[in-house]
């Protein structure tokens, strides 16, 4: 071996040894952001600054594009519903078309036209009573006749109600993030959407696993590492009136809230898919929840505080 | 001769270089870990072995810990973490100060108090 060598080789354990040094030393970026109607925590183990700035920015912008007041949001949701036609912003155009997608999956059980339906009945609930029949029957009818149409960046909506995504906005926005961060060559963070939905790396721990347990079925948990996790539940938001307990989650089929099950967790590779079918599952329930094993997702359905139904080998 | 001939003078200045280099990367790697070492974040107390607290070092509290010869204040920072006052003869533990970095813990053997610091890596748990 001649000097030139031996220099080559005293130097590249030097730099790896300082590779390897400065891979185990802990990098924690953590902000929090409000957006989607809640707060998002986002936590980076790895990377720069600039890299969390610009997830938060993400997570800020497509929130908007989605918000229902934002009227200033040229391409967004709000001049859809407001103007029946509109050039999209491709963050939107994802959006209705992931709509449409599990609309046809679902047994009819996820609608983007039921949002003015479950704002009446939260209204009404709110106030300690029932959503009037007739009203009910208006406001569903008025959902099935209204629908979208996508062609290139135009979109076109026909019917009076209002298209509302937020049964997905928050899985997908997760998903786009994914994508990002696999660019990057990230592996380590956790981005959690306010519990509903979450997006899991690996953490700094040896093992990198998150343990998640859960407060529909105290005791039980699972561990999460690289994967999104959904959650549908009535202990986020329900009311109680003469001692029946009224889910947040309004059924398309009926126009009445879902009542099957208090919650649905779903685990899997595709935060933008699991958002979506987990409130449509919930709505569904039990009877179909093999489905989802189908489509190849880990699921769990609580009730009553125990877990009714769950994939082999999911919970601990 | 077959000695002489592996240790030729290419052999040990080679050999030089690579010890050297090792030398060096230790040299940094502990001068890095000294001068880096990681703020602690949590708190963990413990009374004759029984863990009675792990506290998140993000907050202003004194607690009060009874203890077999009267009572352990314990003052939590921000950051830090010491004990105020006990009814140890030596005051050994209150001489020792505040403590902020991991690893690092107080001691009282008389009472049987010990705080240990550590930190936590990122989110470890999440209840949904
Ligand atoms: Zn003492």
């Amino acid at each position: 071996m001649c000097l030139s060598k031996s220099l080559l080789l005293a130097l590249s354990t030097i730099a790896l040894s300082l590779g390897l040094f400065s891979c185990s030393h802990n990098v924690h970026h953590s902000d929090m952001v409000y957006a989607y109607g809640t707060f998002w925590e986002v936590h980076l183990y790895e990377g720069k600054d600039e890299d969390l700035d610009e997830i938060c920015d993400y997570i800020a912008e497509t929130s908007r594009v989605l918000d229902l007041e934002a009227s200033s949001v040229e391409d967004g949701l709000y001049a859809l519903n407001h103007l029946g036609q509109v050039n999209a912003h491709p963050f939107l155009i994802d959006a209705l078309s992931l709509a449409l997608e599990m609309e046809k999956l679902t047994h009819g059980a996820f609608s983007y036209t039921v949002g003015d339906l479950t704002a009446s009945w939260l209204d009404a609930l709110g106030h300690g009573v029932l959503l009037e029949e007739e009203i009910v029957v208006d406001l569903l009818q008025k959902s099935r006749q209204t629908s979208i149409k996508i062609e290139n960046e135009s979109v076109i909506k026909t019917g009076e109600a209002t298209i509302d995504l937020g049964a997905l906005g928050k899985g997908l926005c997760l998903k786009k993030i994914k994508a990002k961060l696999d660019q990057k060559g990230f592996t380590k963070y956790l981005i959690n959407a306010g519990t509903s939905s979450i997006l899991f790396g690996e953490n700094t721990s040896k093992s990198g696993e998150t343990r998640v347990e859960i407060d529909d079925a105290p005791g039980r948990y699972f561990y999460a590492k690289n994967g999104a996790l959904s959650v549908s539940s009535n202990s986020r938001q329900s009311y109680i009136i003469d001692e029946w307990t009224y889910s947040h989650i309004i059924d398309p089929r009926d126009g009445y809230p879902a009542n099957n099950v208090d919650a649905v967790l779903l685990y899997g590779d595709d935060a933008a898919k699991l958002d979506a079918l987990s409130t449509a599952y919930f709505v569904l329930g039990e009877e179909y929840a093999s489905e989802l094993e189908d489509m190849g997702y880990h699921v769990a359905m609580c009730k009553g505080g125990k877990v009714i139904y769950e994939s082999a080998g999911f919970l601990e | 001769m077959k000695a002489r001939g592996f240790w030729s003078k290419s052999r040990i200045v080679e050999a030089c270089l690579i010890g050297t280099s090792f030398l060096l990367v230790g040299a940094v790697c502990l001068w890095l870990s000294l001068k880096d070492k990681s703020a602690a974040n949590t708190a963990d107390i413990s009374l004759k072995g029984e863990r009675l607290y792990s506290l998140t070092l993000d907050h202003q509290e004194e607690i009060d810990i009874p203890s077999d010869h009267g009572h352990i204040l314990v003052d939590v920072d921000v950051g830090k973490i010491a004990v105020k006052s006990s009814p140890c003869p030596s005051q050994y533990c209150v001489h020792q100060g505040y403590k902020s970095h991991e690893g690092e813990s107080i001691i009282c053997a008389y009472e049987g108090l010990s705080i240990t610091l550590r930190s936590v890596g990122g989110v470890e748990v999440i209840h949904v």
